[in-house]
Parts: structure tokens; C-alpha cells; sequence
């Protein structure tokens, strides 16, 4: 796979600064500013509603603000369509996987590239080095991807966002309705990512797997960001709830 | 009676490829836009009025019907960009609506251009009838369903083997999230149009030496490939094509068995019937769209 970056430096690659977004009509989120730099894992957590999806779609271009600026790697983005995003390299990973559930697994990675207009043989040696981090697709690369597991969907998902080689890659509640084992599969692979040097902005409710693979960590309650964490808190907080919820 | 039946049938094909061409152009544009253009059938209209024209006016017939092809996919652009991308964020109702004053604008315009006047033109070749296991084609019918093979196989082979086609199928299948990775959706909603108006020009160029042409032939051949459409599956293309030859077939038959008023009437009670008993048509899967 040609993601590989070097070591997380302080160039942002997403700045987000004081964004409003309303929904229908209703403000779902208030005044958020985060910044993630080049080769940084950065999570977003909160509970459920906190606006968390909202944020995403609001940097993706699928929900744009009605306030506030978003750059990407110094432009200004805001209000930009997701097709030219997508030029920009902005990968997302979607809240329920989202794959295209009629075509195959290989033509669901291909469409990752759809933006990159790279060559037959290059995108080949992508698909390859998708199948290395996810050698569970290979036996389907064929097969339809709808007729998949959601652990297999979530692997295809990545692997699509990875196709367009990404400058940041968003990734909405990846562990969301998964087993333990395949989560720890997932996340795996995102750890290696991670270290590969890829960019990576996480939206996570499980604090325990956010603390995994993160450097660092916004807190989102009720559309507004109330606070940053570092892993070590995230763990903490994880260890804490689960204390609390096991008596 | 059975060698008569077996005409009818026979001329049901000829039409029933003319409703599948048609149906086509429905599905492509339901498919991507899910829109359901009922100005499809004028697409047809402008196809066979254009050829007939031309060559009256002493076009050699291939030239004509080249031109004819493009002067229906440039109405179909002009449609979309004057009438559907305006109102793109509308609601379904509203762009039926919309696609109905774009039908009655478009056969409008044809009766300011070419009067109330039936036109023809001249078979693509000559020679003696088709005999097929006895009944008989004109061999105006060959250059029909020559050319459904030859749309349909494209049709096929864009959507099964090309990136661009894949990419269609996925934006097809989940539009905001194909958006995400630059798949142009508006692009492909404007190519929709300008194929499936080619599509139904084409159709028109062809068939319009077996029964002729006139400025309101578009309303026929609109309900036909709508029932065409809905009938084979409004979300499949095979579906359109098999879609299409029922619905020829059986009005052919009915028409020539009880008495040509029926024709329609036996169309629209098999639509109800699969309506009733198979809503997603014969091939179309249950509707889904993300």
C-alpha cells in the first residue's frame, strides 16, 4: 500500500474552527473547533447524541455548516461538496459500514479510488495491500458484498477509504455492532494503520478501544466539545465505567 | 388459428422491443435519479420525427438517422438541465409532476415544428418479408430488434465491465456515501438523461418505417415503456427487456384475438395484476434505496 507516511508531525491536516451545524431545525452542533495534525490518531468521544456523526458529516461535506470554517491542510473547505473532498483525499469510514451492498468486494475497494483516476496496475497493487492487512477478504474478494458479516463489511469498509490513499481518513463508530474478537481484529488493523502513519480522526463511544489506538482525545457532549483527554484518562474512564456498570 | 396467433406474436415482438427500449430509458433514469421521466416516450417522438424529416428533405437514411439520435440525446440534456437540475432538491411528487409538463412541453413543441402531419420513413432495407416458423416480418422488424440486442448488450457490458459503469452501480446503490469518494452524482443524473433519451431516439429512428410517425406518437410509446418498466422491474434492466416483450406480445395477441381497443386495456390489467401479485415487477428486487 502506497498510505505510508512518517511520523506525526504539527502540520494540521484538519483544522475545524467555532462550526455550527443544524439539522432539519435543529442545531446539533455549537461552536466545535479541533484540530488534527499529519500523522496523528485523534478520537472524538461522547455518548450517544452528543453529535459526534454530525461532526463527521460536517467535515465530509454531507452536512454542511450553517457557521464556522474547516481547512484542509491550510485551504478552506467549508461547505465544500464530498466530491471534491474526495479530491482531496478525505477518506470516510461510515457510521453502519455503508459499503455499495450490490457489487462485489473488489469493485467496493476499487470505487475508494474512484477520486484518485490512478492506473489499472496501481490500483491493483492497492487492492493487494489491502488483502495483506485483511487477509479474512481474500476468499471473497469475488463474492458479493452484501452477503458479507458486518465484521467482513467494516474490514471492506476501511479498505475502500484506504484505496483512496487518504490525507485524513474519518472513521464513524467502527466497533459498532461488532463481536469482541472481531472489534480486537479491527482495531488491530487500524493500530497498524495508526503507526503506518496514516491520519485518523475516530469517532468512538467504546473508550477502551479509542484509548487503544489514539494519541489524543476530544470529549463531545450535547454538540459541543466540553474537553480534551489523553489515552491514559480515556482508559481510566473506561475502567471506571466498567467498574461502576459491574457494581 | 394457431399460424394467427403465431403472427400476432410476431408483431407483438416488434413492438414489444420498441416498449423495451423505451422501459430502458425509464430504468436508467429511475435508477440513478430516481426520477420516473414520463416525458421518456417523446424521446422516441423526436428520434422518428427528426429521421423522417430529414430524409423527406432528401438525407441520405443513415445521416438522418444519426442526426436524429443526437437531436433527441440533446433534448434529453436540455431536460434535465432546464426541468429536473432546478428542482433537484424537490420532492418525488413534485418531479413526476415536473416530467409531465416536460411530456405535454415537448409534444407541444412538436406540433409547433412539424404540424398535426403523419411522417414516414423509408425501410432501412428492401427484400422480401422475414419467414419464421411460418408468419412473417418485415424486414424493418430485423433492424428493430438488431438494434435492442445491440443497446441491451452495451447496456450490459457498460454496467458488468467498466469502471464507470461500477461506479453508476455504486452510486446507485448508496448515493451519499459514493459522493464521499468523488463519485460525481449530478454528472451521472445529467448522463442518464442524454442516454436514455438517446436510447428512445434511436428506438423512434427504427420503427418509425413500420407504422410512421406523428407529433403525439410520444404519449403511445411513453405508457407502454412505463408499463413496460414497472411490469420487468423499474430497478432492472433485464427486467425492461423481458418487461417489454410480455407487454407487446400479450396486446398484440389480445388486440388481434378480441379487437384492437383492447390492446392497452389487456397492457394495463397485466400491470395491475403484477402490481398486485409482485410489486418490485418480474426481475426488480424489493425497493431499497439507501
Amino acid at each position: 500500500m502506497t498510505v505510508l507516511r512518517g511520523p506525526h508531525d504539527d502540520t494540521p491536516v484538519l483544522e475545524v474552527e467555532g462550526v455550527s451545524t443544524i439539522r432539519g431545525r435543529v442545531q446539533v452542533l455549537w461552536d466545535v473547533s479541533l484540530t488534527v495534525r499529519r500523522g496523528e490518531t485523534v478520537a472524538i468521544v461522547g455518548p450517544n447524541g452528543a453529535g459526534k456523526t454530525t461532526l463527521v458529516g460536517s467535515i465530509t461535506g454531507l452536512l454542511p455548516p450553517s457557521g464556522g470554517r474547516i481547512r484542509l491542510q491550510g485551504a478552506d473547505v467549508t461547505g465544500c461538496a464530498p466530491e471534491r473532498l474526495a479530491a482531496r483525499r478525505v477518506a470516510l469510514v461510515p457510521e453502519r459500514r455503508g459499503i455499495f451492498a450490490p457489487l462485489t468486494v473488489r469493485e467496493n475497494l476499487l470505487m475508494g479510488a474512484y477520486a484518485r483516476k490512478a492506473k489499472r496496475a496501481e490500483l491493483d497493487a492497492d487492492v493487494a495491500g489491502v488483502l495483506e492487512l485483511f487477509p479474512a477478504l481474500r476468499r471473497y474478494i469475488g463474492g458479493i458484498a452484501g452477503s458479507l458479516s458486518g465484521g467482513e463489511q467494516q474490514m471492506v469498509a476501511i479498505g475502500r477509504a484506504l484505496m483512496a490513499q487518504p490525507e485524513l481518513m474519518l472513521l464513524d463508530e467502527p466497533s459498532l455492532g461488532l463481536a469482541p474478537k472481531v472489534r480486537s481484529e479491527i482495531f488491530g488493523a487500524l493500530s497498524r494503520l495508526a503507526q503506518r502513519g496514516v491520519t485518523i480522526l475516530l469517532v468512538e463511544q467504546n473508550l477502551r478501544l479509542a484509548a487503544k489506538i489514539c494519541q489524543r482525545a476530544y470529549l463531545m457532549q450535547r454538540g459541543r466539545i466540553v474537553g480534551t483527554a489523553t489515552p491514559e484518562e480515556l482508559a481510566q474512564s473506561a475502567r471506571k465505567v466498567y467498574l461502576e456498570s459491574h457494581g | 388459428m394457431i399460424a394467427q396467433i403465431w403472427q400476432y406474436v410476431l408483431g407483438g415482438v416488434v413492438d414489444g422491443a420498441i416498449f423495451a427500449l423505451v422501459a430502458a430509458g425509464f430504468v436508467l433514469i429511475y435508477q440513478v435519479t430516481g426520477i420516473i421521466n414520463f416525458a421518456q416516450g417523446e424521446f422516441v417522438m423526436v428520434g422518428g420525427m427528426t429521421a423522417a424529416s430529414l430524409a423527406a428533405a432528401g438525407m441520405p437514411p443513415l445521416g438522418a438517422a444519426a442526426i436524429a439520435v443526437l437531436v433527441a440525446a440533446c433534448v434529453g440534456a436540455l431536460s434535465y438541465l432546464l426541468a429536473i437540475r432546478p428542482a433537484r432538491a424537490a420532492t418525488g411528487v413534485t418531479l413526476i409532476f415536473i416530467t409531465l409538463g416536460l411530456d405535454v412541453a415537448l409534444r407541444g413543441l412538436a406540433l409547433f415544428v412539424w404540424g398535426t402531419n403523419p411522417y414516414s420513413l423509408p425501410a432501412f432495407s428492401g427484400g422480401n418479408a422475414v419467414k419464421l416458423f411460418g408468419g412473417a416480418l418485415p424486414p424493418q422488424a430485423m433492424w428493430v430488434l438488431g438494434t435492442d440486442l445491440i443497446v441491451f448488450a452495451a447496456l450490459y457490458l457498460f454496467f458488468a465491465r467498466t469502471y464507470a459503469g461500477t461506479a453508476v452501480r455504486a452510486a446507485v446503490a448508496n448515493p451519499p456515501i459514493a459522493s464521499t469518494f468523488g463519485i460525481p452524482l449530478r454528472t451521472f443524473a445529467f448522463a442518464s438523461f442524454v442516454v436514455a433519451a438517446a436510447i428512445g431516439g434511436l428506438g423512434g429512428v427504427v420503427i418509425t418505417p413500420i407504422p410512421g410517425v406523428q407529433y403525439d406518437a410520444g404519449l403511445t410509446y411513453g405508457l407502454a415503456g412505463f408499463v413496460a418498466a414497472v411490469l420487468g422491474g423499474l430497478d432492472s434492466l433485464p427486467g425492461a427487456l423481458l418487461g417489454g416483450f410480455v407487454l407487446g406480445i400479450v396486446e398484440h395477441v389480445a388486440g388481434g384475438l378480441l379487437s384492437p381497443g383492447w390492446e392497452q386495456g389487456v397492457g394495463f390489467l397485466i400491470l395491475v395484476l403484477v402490481l398486485v401479485l409482485r410489486p418490485q415487477g418480474l426481475l426488480g428486487r424489493a425497493v431499497r434505496r439507501a
